[in-house]
């Protein structure tokens, strides 16, 4: 009994041979009752038929069998038809080059070792290094002498490639096999394009080959290169790799394209370009070798260097990948950067010939591993003075008023649409009169967009809903719209960085740089700076941590005379003498606490006051006071008992007299002087470190001894001995309002006191970032700020130290 | 020289055949590999050889039958050459349509072909041809260039194998998995453009 998979599989069979009378039977029976069978039987039988008649319709002609070939898919047939039949004319003339069946074997062998991965690339390399062609025999014998292969295996492939390809093809179907293998082999060479053994192999047989004949017409300068592989298309023509068969090079051949030489505007322009660019001889300009016309077609081309295919364009998006995946190399931009530079060196030269290149972007520069860099795509260049050439521009509106469908315009509206992300304003209204040098510097402008951003600068200027740019509303938007900043688009571009691309990109003509050199030496000038300006970072970055350090210890001082002072004998015999026990009485031993104090006081001249009181129930009352005179510094006195302070007991006392013995507490502002003064006290002015003082006999609290720093002058002398480098040095208390303002030239800003940091720090915001979760705050994009954090109590903000590379550039008053 | 004089006496200008027989060649090329670029290819290739090996034409047949037989050679060159780089890209085994057509037992799934009875007598060809054309595309290209070559160009298992550097299991494979696969294909597609030209008469 058969299964209907089965029964399946014989109807299949069926149509490729004869049943057995069994299967046959079988089949039959199982038809009768199988709709399922029955219907595979039917369509299976339907499909055969159906394509055999497509099959024999083909044959014949029929028209309807399928689509017509493209117009496009005709001209370029023809193209190809027409060289094929040139080269083999020249060849014709001259010998042909001997043992080409040879040397397609050992090319399809290379291909077939490495396709199959008998020898890697590398091996393949080597081993083709150490072969001449001419004298070493086949590849085949070359690689089992250096033993790369066994010989057993050369001579199975070379055996299976012979297959294809007769030494001698002398009857037809030899012929057409012979170029049926070749063709095989061109296409596995295709498909290893990346083989870097297969190219060299391909440069060393070319080599070896004999010279064509001497070029002595113009029909042989055509056939003096041969065409390898379309490189790309443009909206003239394609340009072509080829091999100069005179020298032996490679070569780009740009081509115009047989629908676009149908207009003689074209024509012109092709023509024009390979002027313009023969006569730009410049090493970061692409040198030109010939110019001609191919006398058949009648079309012309021309042959420049073969530059390479990555472009300035793939250098950006390599450099940009790496920075997202956190790959930051500064050498990389710099190499960028340097690239830069040549390019607008180049187009400063050609400017001093009078030719703007108009088209200028990341995708029209050439650049190699060597540094090389190479403007190309002239084809847009103009003349000064020259109003021949109309720009890419105009045409493009010509397509869109008046209709024209040729096919000039609709390349021409096609490369529009790759540019304008880089155009000028006056290229994207149509200006053309002030199309001049100015236009190509905001092109390089925006050049610089693209390296320091990866992004093109109109990129975001106009997309339409679906997110497509439409070019007709982004050459409004380019020709209305303000300069794109590159910080939009990263905002780790450097800012005097992001000046000099603002600039250049700058809207108004008259504000770019006056030529590509003063653009160019800038880019320079910022790039030898850059040196200096880390060291001068690193500098004041030392300062900033030195300040810091100096201040600390400064705070630690601060609390070491405060214990001391508490341990002085006088303040127990004080406590004593109020609690009734003791000799003396407390008149003695306040006299002698404040010869003490006075000491302290003299010796350090950054203390303002000391004084020791008493703490009771809901006040607190001094005991002892000496202070230093507020203006006349050396003035320092007791305070008679008479004007001694007594006050009630605020957050800092409280603070103070929850510490343990021996324990100081430090903070910026204490009860007496927020009473006194209320909402109005200077913002830091000064520095209070107190300590609790107990009863040693009853261990009870008894009250505490407070020391007054003046910070204005403390932080005034450390910036004066300390910072150096920079310019200004601000400190902002636990508000993030500023306190202190100390510039190298002016000295101290009184009137920044008390203002909120955003006022006087632009970038404030990255300092508070930072701050929030490190100890110090470092500028890695411009190197213009440093911030650190001086904490002068567990839990709390304490003070920021902000120093600013730049001078003070007078009050940032909104 | 010699060469181009016997050439050009018997009156073939390579410049005048993609206006005479490249629309032709291009065609058949389309009918066999199904994608303009390849058949494109295929054309420009079979110029290419006939410039090369223009003299060995011998004139006494028509120089369309000749390219015609280098494109043939070329058509399968090409089915070779993708289905090599096919099996490189890809190792895993082709789509088996078995699996949607039968169930565990080897039997038919319910509804696994559908065939309307009255199809077979209205079978309009050149509709036909646009559905089995399409069915084609949306076979795995190593099953629809073994049963093209198979079918279309009556090649010999031998050859094809041969071609496609195959077995001759696989190849039979390879067919019975294009049938199947074209049958449900086709099946439904042809079904339900029947059901609609029913429902609208």
């Amino acid at each position: 009994m058969l299964s209907d998979r089965k029964a399946s599989e014989l109807i299949s069979h069926s149509f490729r041979r004869e049943l057995t009378e069994e299967e046959s039977r079988a089949i039959n029976e199982h038809l009768a009752k199988d709709a399922n069978s029955q219907a595979f039987a039917k369509i299976s039988r339907v499909i055969h038929n159906s394509l055999s008649d497509i099959a024999v319709m083909a044959e014949s002609g029929d028209e309807s069998v399928a689509p017509e070939m493209s117009a496009a898919a005709k001209d370029r047939l023809r193209q190809s038809v027409r060289l094929a039949t040139e080269r083999q004319r020249a060849e014709s003339r001259g010998p042909a080059k001997p043992d080409a069946p040879r040397t397609n074997r050992d090319l399809a062998l290379a291909s077939t070792l490495l396709q199959d991965g008998h020898v890697t690339d590398e091996q393949m390399c080597e081993a083709v290094d150490g072969w001449d062609p001419n004298d070493g025999g086949s590849l085949g014998e070359h690689l089992v002498r250096q033993g790369v292969i066994s010989d057993e295996l050369r001579q199975q492939l070379e055996a299976k490639t012979a297959e294809g390809i007769p030494a001698d093809s002398t009857d037809d179907d030899a012929g057409d096999r012979a170029t049926a293998a070749g063709q095989e082999e061109a296409d596995s060479r295709r498909k290893l394009s990346g083989s870097r053994a297969l190219s060299r192999l391909s440069t060393r047989i070319s080599m070896a080959a004999p010279d064509p004949p001497p070029a002595s017409d113009t029909r042989q300068l055509v056939s003096r290169f041969t065409l390898i592989r379309k490189l790309g298309e443009g909206g003239l023509g394609s340009v072509w790799l080829a091999r100069d068969e005179k020298l032996k090079r490679t070569v780009a051949i740009k081509e115009i394209s047989a629908a676009a030489a149908q207009s003689p505007r074209t024509w012109q322009r092709f023509h024009r370009e390979a002027e313009i660019t023969g006569h730009l001889e410049h090493p970061n300009i692409v040198p030109l070798y010939q110019f001609g016309t191919d006398p058949k077609s009648g079309q012309p081309f021309y042959a420049m260097r073969f530059v390479g295919k990555h472009t300035l364009a793939d250098a950006i998006i390599e450099y940009h990948e790496r920075r997202a995946d956190g790959d930051d190399d500064a050498l990389q931009l710099h190499r960028l950067l340097t690239a830069f530079i040549a390019i607008c060196q180049a187009v400063a030269y050609a400017h001093s010939r009078g030719v703007i290149h108009r088209d200028l972007k990341p995708e029209n520069v050439a650049i190699d591993n060597f540094g090389q860099v190479i403007v190309l795509d002239w084809g847009l260049a103009k003349l000064a003075d020259d109003g021949e050439l109309a720009t890419q521009l105009t045409m493009a509106h010509e397509d869109d008023e008046g209709g024209n469908d040729s096919v000039l315009a609709r390349t021409m509206a096609g490369e529009v649409i790759g540019t304008p992300l880089y155009m000028a304003p006056e290229q994207a209204s149509g200006d053309l009169d002030n199309i001049d040098e100015k236009t190509d510097v905001y092109g390089l402008g925006a050049i610089l967009f693209a390296i320091l951003t990866g992004n093109a600068p109109h990129e975001n200027s106009n997309t339409s809903q679906d997110g497509n740019l439409r070019v007709k509303e982004l050459l409004i938007a380019i020709a209305e719209g303000k300069t794109p900043v590159p910080r939009d688009f990263n905002p780790n571009v450097p800012g005097d960085l992001e000046a000099i691309c603002m600039k250049s990109m700058s809207h108004k003509r008259y504000a770019r740089h006056a030529g590509a050199s003063e653009l160019a030496d800038d880019v320079q000038r910022w790039m030898a700076e850059k040196h200096e300006k880390q060291q001068q970072y690193d500098n004041m970055r030392m300062e900033g941590r030195e300040l810091r350090a100096n201040l600390q210890s400064s705070v630690r001082d601060l609390g070491t005379n405060a214990r001391f002072v508490a341990n002085l004998p006088p303040i127990q015999q004080i406590v004593d003498a109020r609690c009734g026990i003791g000799d003396d009485g407390e008149d003695v031993w306040r006299e002698r606490l404040s010869t003490i104090f006075k000491g302290l006081l003299r010796a350090n001249a950054n203390y303002s006051a000391i004084a020791f009181c008493r703490v009771e129930d809901a006040e607190f009352t001094e005991i002892v006071r000496v202070e230093r005179h507020s203006t006349d510094r050396a003035n320092v006195r007791s305070v008679p008992l008479s004007r001694l302070a007594t006050a009630s007991p605020g957050e800092f006392v409280q603070m103070v007299m929850r510490q343990l013995p021996g324990e100081v507490f430090v903070d910026l502002t204490d009860d007496l002087e927020s009473q006194r003064a209320g909402p109005n006290a200077e913002r830091c002015r000064a520095l209070w470190a107190a300590t609790p003082i107990f009863n040693e006999r009853t261990e009870q609290p008894f009250g505490f001894v407070v020391i007054e720093c003046d910070l204005q002058r403390l932080l005034e002398i450390e910036s004066r001995d300390r910072v150096r480098t920079a310019q200004q040095v601000v400190v902002l208390d636990p508000d993030w309002a500023v306190c202190f303002h100390d510039t190298r030239g002016q000295g101290r800003i009184e009137q920044s006191a008390g203002k909120p940091a955003v006022d006087v720090i632009a970038g404030i915001d990255k300092i508070k970032e930072a701050l929030s979760k490190q100890a110090e705050f470092l500028d890695d994009t411009d190197r213009e700020l440093y911030a650190t954090r001086l904490q002068l109590a567990a839990g709390q903000s304490g003070l920021v130290f902000v120093l600013i590379r730049k001078p003070f550039a007078g009050s940032r008053d909104k | 020289m010699d060469q181009l004089s016997t050439a050009q006496e018997q009156g073939i200008d390579p410049e005048l055949w993609v206006d005479e027989y490249g629309g032709y060649l291009y065609r058949y090329a389309y009918s066999r590999l199904r994608e303009a670029y390849a058949a494109e290819e295929v054309v420009q290739e079979t110029f290419l050889a006939g410039i090369r090996y223009r003299q060995q034409f011998s004139g006494r047949g028509s120089e369309r039958a000749w390219l015609l037989g280098i494109l043939k050679r070329k058509i399968v060159d090409y089915v070779r050459l993708r289905s090599k780089y096919q099996r490189v890209g890809s190792q895993e085994d082709e789509n088996d349509p078995s699996n949607q057509l039968f169930d565990e037992k080897g039997n038919w799934k319910q509804a696994a072909l559908r065939w309307s009875t009255t199809a077979d007598q209205q079978v309009e060809s050149r509709e036909l041809w646009q559905v089995v054309r399409d069915c084609l595309g949306h076979l795995p290209t190593g099953q629809a260039d073994a049963f093209v070559l198979s079918v279309m160009e009556q090649m010999d298992s031998e050859e094809i194998c041969r071609a496609l550097d195959i077995t001759p299991s696989n190849l039979w494979t390879r067919l019975h998995r294009a049938r199947l696969g074209l049958a449900k294909c086709v099946g439904a597609r042809w079904f339900s453009d029947a059901e609609v030209q029913e429902h609208v008469e």
